[in-house]
């Protein structure tokens, strides 16, 4: 569920955070030096109106801020248990080195890396939403309905209903076979 | 052929019918198996290659992403319902004729199980990462409990088979000779058929029977729920859970049938399986054909009525365009045909509802595929449509898995007797000595 939220979410962002973020991206020709850091942030602008959106910003060995460098943005996941990237989408730079990704937060929560295309230039963050931002797929008028309380009850008393009847199939079989065996024992003795 | 002789005591002929499969085999038998041994080989082949390549060696595709392995999954655990509630519904009733049937059906159910149950795996694309099911469960996931219910079902059908089995192999222990004869000792459990023995095996196989029905029906249900807890057009009915359980009888019904029929034939158990016996099995599968049927009919009419317009798409392709020519097969040759066959006197031979239930088996196989693809390729967003017929892969690994399930039923035989020689003494009061106590005056 955490892990198809997620996608939803990288979706979500790419498409936003590609069409949003197009008019800010400056047309410069790539920069001639190498990238040597990138910073990332979350900002939150004040206005409910306004999405979050995350800026990573690229500068060379000198601290100059580089222009026209692509930035990949991905989310760390954990799907399965195993630690997974999911895409959120790509910017390129402007003229302050800025590359920007606009999200729709899904959860509170998210880890989100910034790394400089082709390059091993990247930087990461623990990013939190304010709750007031974070959209959830549940409709208010049914997220305290009658069922969401069976949704969390219902499945591990269903587990405990599996092992009962797991314990009571084994038990009636491993009683029956030792009973018999038992009961073939003894008759054997009183016949010899 | 194995019939009581004034040569020979009725109850020792029992034994030697029960262990006829375990006779070695003729030319024809051997051929029979080596091609299916080749056959289930290739499928092994065919599914190392799909493991070393990718799921992408399927015909699954983006629009399409369940096909022939789902339908290989539904369809041979129904065909294990079959036999597990034929057995379980007559001996609760007490049914007489049961006799020289419930072997054969506890055998179908679990073999067909125990192949069905590998389909969810065979269709992952990573199945090394099958055992983070057990150590991650997702609580709230249908397939989770899919795979529960499953588990859950293998577990009795295995001691449905097992425990019925214990008094048979100790009256058939002094029959055989050589690793059958250390095999069955040792599975016997000591068994002498004291009163107190009769009493617990008696309690025990009744549980179990109780138990293997709202079980096979849970099984069936929530295989189900993968389909109708979504929101496709052709999935999403109430109906499904009843029609899935309806479909997984009728085509069991017709599986036990089609088994019984051959060996009772290959092996010449016609003294041993009366005719009567599988009559009144067909008779139980043409009320589930027509069942079936009327569900079919039900389904179509409600949606065709409602009239929603992604429902009624699917509904023509299935009807008039694109899998029209599957489904009127099916009508024809999986319910109206096998019906006929067997309401007709004439042909109501073995032959004749052997053949009927080859044709239900088949019939359903196609309706299942009815059921899975088509409203697949009916995209929920965006107009492109799907288009799925099963590649090369999934037909080898599908008929590796038929032929598969043939061999481990032959292959269960040759272990095991074919016929429940305790219990059909016990029906029959002919069979007055039996059981036997065998000696064991060397078991410690």
């Amino acid at each position: 569920m955490i892990a198809s939220r997620g996608f939803a979410l990288s979706l979500t962002v790419a498409v936003l955070g590609l069409s949003l973020a197009r008019p800010a991206l400056a047309q410069e020709e790539p920069a001639s030096a190498e990238p040597a850091t990138i910073e990332l942030r979350l900002i939150v602008p004040p206005n409910p109106d306004v999405p979050p959106q995350f800026v990573a910003t690229v500068r060379d060995a000198d601290g100059n801020a580089m222009p026209g460098i692509a930035v990949e943005f991905n989310r760390e996941l954990e799907f399965l248990g195993t630690k997974r990237t999911a895409l959120l989408g790509v910017g390129t730079t402007d003229v302050g080195g800025a590359a920007r990704l606009v999200v729709l937060p899904r959860q509170e929560q998210a880890t989100v890396i910034a790394s400089v295309t082709g390059s091993d230039v990247s930087a990461g963050i623990e990013a939190t939403f304010p709750e007031d931002r974070v959209d959830t797929f549940f409709d208010p008028e049914h997220e305290h309905g009658l069922l969401t309380p069976l949704r969390e009850v219902m499945p591990p008393v269903i587990a405990a209903v599996v092992a009962l009847l797991w314990i009571f199939i084994i038990g009636l079989v491993v009683t029956t076979v030792r009973r018999i065996k038992r009961l073939g024992h003894r008759e054997e003795g009183q016949i010899a | 052929m194995v019939v009581p002789t004034e040569s020979r005591s009725h109850r020792q002929a029992l034994i030697d019918a029960a262990l006829a499969p375990q006779r070695h085999p003729g030319r024809v038998l051997t051929t029979v198996a080596i091609v299916l041994g080749i056959i289930v080989a290739t499928g092994v082949g065919a599914y190392i290659y799909q493991l070393m390549s990718g799921i992408g060696v399927t015909a699954l595709n983006d629009e399409v992403f369940w096909g022939i392995y789902t339908v290989d999954l539904v369809a041979f655990i129904g065909f294990s319902y079959g036999g597990a509630l034929v057995s379980a519904i007559l001996r609760l009733t007490g049914a007489a004729w049961r006799g020289p049937i419930t072997r054969i059906a506890e055998g179908t159910a679990l073999v067909t199980l125990a192949v069905g149950a590998l389909f969810p795996v065979i269709h992952l694309g990573h199945p090394e990462r099958v055992w983070q099911f057990f150590t991650q469960p997702q609580l709230d996931s249908p397939l989770l409990w899919d795979m529960v219910a499953i588990l859950t079902y293998l577990l009795v059908t295995v001691f449905l088979f097992s425990i019925p089995l214990i008094p048979d192999l100790a009256i058939a222990e002094t029959s055989v000779d050589g690793w059958r004869k250390r095999l069955y000792r040792r599975l016997s459990m000591n068994w002498v058929g004291t009163p107190e023995q009769e009493r617990v095996l008696g309690r025990a196989t009744t549980a179990l029977a109780i138990l293997v029905i709202p079980v096979a029906v849970m099984v069936h249900t929530v295989l189900s729920y993968a389909f109708s807890l979504t929101s496709r057009p052709g999935w999403f009915s109430t109906i499904f859970g009843p029609y899935f359980v309806v479909a997984a009888i009728y085509s069991g019904v017709a599986v036990v049938i089609l088994a019984t029929v051959l060996y009772r034939r290959i092996y010449h158990l016609e003294a041993w399986i009366e005719e009567r016996s599988v009559r009144y099995l067909s008779y139980l599968m043409i009320a589930l054909g027509v069942l079936y049927g009327y569900f079919t009919f039900t389904e179509i009419t409600t949606e065709g009525y409602v009239g929603e317009e992604s429902a009624t798409n699917v509904l023509f392709t299935i009807l008039l365009r694109d899998y029209s020519v599957a489904f009127w097969t099916f009508v024809l040759l999986g319910l109206v045909v096998p019906i006929l066959l067997v309401a007709w006197r004439r042909t109501r031979t073995p032959l004749g509802m052997g053949v009927a239930s080859a044709l239900v088996i088949l019939g359903m196989f196609l309706k299942r595929f009815l059921i899975v693809v088509p409203p697949l390729t009916r995209p929920l967003v965006g107009d492109e449509v799907g288009i799925y017929f099963p590649g090369i892969v999934e037909i080898l690994i599908t008929a590796g898995a038929a032929a598969g399930m043939i061999l481990l039923l032959i292959g269960l035989f040759r272990v095991f007797p074919v016929l429940g020689i305790h219990e059909m003494a016990a029906l029959g009061n002919e069979f007055e000595d039996l059981p036997p106590i065998p000696d064991r005056g060397d078991t410690s």
